[in-house]
């Protein structure tokens, strides 16, 4: 999986979850002239005080934080958080004893929160959910075509699925109330692999910068 | 055992098919005996289980695909935890058992199946466990098919507040869905809230948000077709596709997406606001090609799933039944006046009709809701005592149009006829004297009519060949006019019926004419419409009426078939098929099927006009005028010519457009070997078909006296009848009370263009219409 040319000094950070599109354009966030953009839409001014890496650790928490909002109040032992990016990384860590351990749950699911955007994952997920269960959806789609029977996926079991906005919309996600404490900080930090544009991605990393 | 069932079905099911067709049953008949057989032994089983006696009742059944009747039924008495209830009324989700009916996807209807899931009546028994309704309560049964008498479970029945109509107690289960659908989208006071769809679905669950306190709300539809349907409710209705941008624009708290249209989904994003709740309440009817996940995801939608059948899983969790929870609030919000649902269901079904609505159901989009009122049938048909040991109907009978029609009945399933038993002579007045022209074999059937006739005297005849006129004059006792014109100079002859070949219709007639007797005309008209119209020409002139003698009008089962199509059990005329065959000896061109008269003018075009259209089918052409109304539009015929001793047709195809739109087929022969003379008349419309010959039947979709519907049946005995006799004896008081004849000139005329334009079609090779015809000689 490569990623294209970058327009000089810029950055480009991509969740792992985000890699198996299969064509076109890979989901990235981009850092370019102090501001910091989500897969090509409306450029946000960084504050002066944070680092690029810093600030996409920051919106990628965003959406994890989201997601796990998103589900507060909902009932259910257990949550299976489904991806293995960053965003799924910080939602376990965000849900901590109410995440399932080892990705699928044994039992019936009644909370799945989905990291990878892939409609395929998504519909497995409200095969496998309990009735009246939750699906959030934190991935990032991009266009992908979700092809879905709604009536047995969704309708008769009345699910709910819940959609995580992405960040960026506004500045909120890179406000200072907002930074997590210094060990997550780092532990993102710590899981971001570095790469240049044009090279192969490495496999196993939780997210990468890749440079231009 | 798990897979020994199936098998063991599958044996049962064919024993009972070899069975059923070795007593003679046609698929439709054996599907109709198994589907009897079952529902007999499940009634009885139901009965044993529960220690109670049965009771009988009608219900609404879908036996096939795409056909819906009224079949009797048997249902158990109310035991432990149950209630009975006679159904005054039962509603009809229009998209749920439009797509059921349709068997669209995401609908699990197998055949035979009793549709429908709502009603209300009064109960009539309740188990002995049971204390939530009395007999003589008003109650609304959840979740049972369209019945006249159904046997619930109390959970089921709910009782209906006071002052609230019964109709809107009948739609609980509906108001059970769409409530359920409103309370999972937490409609906050003031919200606003879209609904995509205004069918029943949509204006109920907009009714319920806005009773529960939602602020404005929008309804979006196809069209302003249901504008007034939002307007009641308090909504603006806007139209999906003309109003997009005031769509987009709504940013709606809630959007309620009530269609079932597997792609709506799009819209009730497109329709939501940031951070929105959007209730799929319709059941999508197919796969979503394109759900919206980036646009969920964007505007941070909630999608929640809602239907009726997660009250169960949420009964199960919060150990409340939230069934009877979403009833009750129903009716309570009915019965404070905060909710009124009665102008929604615009139809009012006969329970007899049922396969007439579910055909218009399946077309239309114009239905918000339905209701069967089962106070239509009879009482004894809605509730009767069922007999534990009456053997199951295997029979099948009016299944099937080729075998074992069912007579027609009456109350209690007394046998009776559908003609008209009175004497059709009776009410005769007058007394017209007749001079015959013409006693071969058509003169002599003549004669013998007008002695049968009471009001009716044969004065006198003519026959070129004297013997001919000398037999009919002895035989019944009229004089013998030694010329034609003596005949006419007769001054006790008041008419004249010409029963002489074809060409000499026209010049006979205008002498009588302007003799002044009345002219009766043996069919058809004249040889050709050029001579017809000159023959109406001289009776119109000469103020003489002019009659064609078409005497089958008057065969008991025509006057049946009118009646039955007059009363609607066609609906508007859709279809006309004629056949008619026969073997004409080679001896009939130069003496007729008798030899009495010897001559060939029956082979001759320029004598007879044409071969077996103007001779045998203009009976046919005259009796569907007759049964129908219909006027053919254009014709394009083919005729042939294939026996050697005649220069007309023997064989004709002419395919019709009725002035309706209506389509016919007319084939007749005269040179089918083996072939005596048969006919076969059918005719049909969106409501019933009428198969007049051979054998008279009637299939019909409409409730009408004497008939059940979805049945074939017979038109029962009908009384023997000497059709000339009428004719002349009908004519004979017309002319005394100065009343136009049944059959009058335009009769002839309209037959003798259709005729006309046949041949010209024939001989031009393309469509003839025969109105520009007439239309022409009457100029």
């Amino acid at each position: 999986m490569l990623v294209a040319a970058l327009p000089p000094g810029s950055v480009a950070y991509v969740d792992r979850d985000w890699l198996p599109v299969s064509s076109g354009e890979v989901p990235s966030l981009v850092a370019a002239d102090g501001e910091l953009a989500w897969c090509g839409g409306r450029p946000v001014r960084m504050p002066g005080a944070l680092d690029a890496d810093t600030a996409a650790t920051l919106v990628l928490l965003a959406v994890a934080q989201a997601a796990v909002a998103a589900v507060e109040g909902v009932s259910g032992d257990s949550i299976e958080v489904v991806g293995s990016g960053l965003i799924a990384l910080q939602v376990r860590a965000l849900l901590g004893h109410r995440s399932s351990e080892n990705g699928r749950s044994t039992e019936q699911p009644r909370i799945v929160i989905d990291t990878t955007g892939d409609p395929e994952v998504i519909v497995d997920a409200t095969r496998r959910i309990a009735a009246l269960g939750t699906v959030v959806l934190a991935g990032e789609g991009l266009g992908r075509k979700a092809e879905m029977n709604l009536y047995p996926d969704v309708h008769v079991r009345g699910l709910t699925l819940v959609g995580v906005s992405p960040p960026l919309q506004d500045s909120t996600a890179l406000s200072a109330a907002n930074t997590p404490d210094d060990t997550l900080l780092a532990s993102c930090r710590d899981a971001l692999v570095g790469v240049l544009a044009g090279t192969p991605l490495p496999r196993g990393a939780a997210w990468y910068r890749v440079s231009g | 055992m798990g897979g020994r069932g199936p098998g063991v079905k599958k044996f049962l099911n064919q024993q009972a098919n070899v069975g059923l067709a070795k007593l003679g049953h046609s698929p439709a008949m054996t599907r109709d005996a198994k589907r009897e057989a079952w529902w007999w032994l499940q009634a009885r089983s139901e009965a044993l289980k529960r220690r109670t006696r049965l009771l009988s009742g009608h219900a609404v059944a879908w036996p096939a695909p795409g056909l819906t009747e009224l079949v009797r039924v048997e249902v158990p008495h109310a035991g432990d935890g149950e209630v009975t209830v006679e159904v005054l009324t039962s509603v009809v989700s229009s998209g749920t058992e439009r797509a059921q009916y349709l068997r669209l996807p995401n609908t699990s209807v197998g055949f035979p199946h009793r549709p429908g899931y709502s009603a209300a009546g009064v109960v009539l028994a309740a188990g002995p466990d049971v204390s939530k309704a009395q007999p003589g309560d008003l109650v609304a049964v959840r979740s049972v098919p369209h019945m006249s008498v159904v046997t619930a479970p109390a959970s089921s029945v709910h009782r209906v507040p006071a002052g609230v109509p019964v109709e809107a107690a009948a739609a609980v289960q509906l108001g059970v869905i769409c409530g359920q659908g409103v309370r999972r989208a937490a409609v906050e006071p003031g919200q606003p809230v879209c609904v995509i769809g205004a069918g029943l679905v949509g204006a109920l669950a907009q009714r319920i948000a806005t009773a529960a306190g939602a602020g404005p709300v929008t309804m979006v539809a196809r069209s302003r077709a249901k504008e007034a349907i939002a307007q009641a409710g308090g909504a603006r209705l806007l139209v999906a596709d003309a109003d997009r941008a005031e769509v987009e624009a709504l940013a709606a708290s809630i959007v309620i997406e009530a269609t079932g249209d597997p792609e709506a989904l799009a819209l009730a994003v497109e329709a939501a606001g940031p951070g929105a709740r959007v209730v799929l309440l319709g059941s999508p009817r197919g796969v979503t090609a394109d759900v919206p996940f980036d646009a969920i995801r964007a505007k941070r939608l909630r999608l929640i799933g809602a239907h009726v059948d997660t009250l169960g899983h949420e009964s199960r969790l919060t150990g409340i039944d939230m069934y009877e929870r979403e009833a009750q609030a129903f009716l309570d919000l009915l019965a404070a006046g905060r909710l009124s649902v009665s102008d929604l269901f615009e139809v009012t079904i006969d329970p007899r009709e049922a396969d007439a609505f579910y055909r218009r159901l399946a077309g239309a989009r114009d239905i918000v809701g339905a209701r069967f009122d089962w106070t239509r049938l009879a009482a004894e048909e809605r509730i009767g005592k069922g007999r534990l040991w009456r053997l199951p109907e295997l029979s099948g009978r009016g299944t099937d149009v080729r075998r074992r029609p069912l007579p027609p009945k009456g109350r209690r399933g007394r046998r009776v006829s559908l003609a008209d038993h009175t004497d059709p002579l009776a009410g005769a007045s007058g007394r017209l004297r007749i001079g015959l022209f013409g006693c071969g074999d058509i003169g002599v059937q003549n004669a013998a009519a007008i002695q049968a006739a009471p009001n009716v005297e044969l004065v006198a005849c003519y026959d070129p060949a004297g013997a001919l006129a000398e037999d009919v004059a002895r035989t019944y006792g009229a004089e013998v006019a030694p010329t034609s014109d003596a005949l006419l100079g007769y001054d006790g002859v008041d008419a004249v019926v010409l029963s002489v070949p074809h060409h000499l219709h026209g010049p006979l007639g205008a002498e009588a004419a302007a003799a002044g007797k009345h002219v009766v005309v043996e069919k058809p008209l004249a040889e050709n419409l050029e001579s017809g119209a000159e023959l109406v020409r001289a009776a119109e002139g000469a103020g003489v009426v002019l009659s064609v003698c078409f005497p089958h009008r008057y065969q008991p089962e025509m006057v049946v078939a009118r009646r039955l199509i007059e009363a609607g059990a066609l609906g508007e005329l859709a279809g006309v098929l004629l056949n008619f065959f026969m073997d004409k000896p080679s001896s009939y061109w130069v003496g007729g099927f008798s030899g009495r008269a010897h001559s060939d003018w029956r082979s001759s075009r320029e004598q007879a006009g044409g071969g077996v259209l103007i001779m045998n089918l203009s009976h046919y052409l005259d009796l569907v005028r007759y049964l129908t109304g219909a006027e053919a539009d254009v014709v394009t015929a083919r005729t042939q010519v294939a026996e050697a001793t005649a220069e007309v047709e023997d064989a004709v195809s002419v395919t019709v457009g009725y002035a309706n739109g209506a389509l016919g087929s007319l084939f007749g022969t005269a040179a089918l070997r083996g072939s005596g003379p048969t006919s076969e008349l059918r005719l049909w419309g969106p409501d019933g078909h009428i198969a007049v010959e051979p054998d008279p039947l009637v299939y019909t979709l409409r409730a009408l006296d004497g008939l059940r519907t979805n049945r074939w049946q017979t038109f029962g005995r009908l009384p023997p009848a000497d059709i000339r006799a009428i004719y002349f004896s009908r004519l004979a008081t017309a002319i005394d009370r100065g009343e136009s004849p049944d059959i009058d000139a335009t009769d002839g005329l309209a037959v003798q263009a259709f005729i006309e334009a046949a041949y010209r079609s024939s001989e031009a090779g393309h469509s003839v219409s025969p109105a520009a015809l007439l239309q022409e000689a009457r100029a």
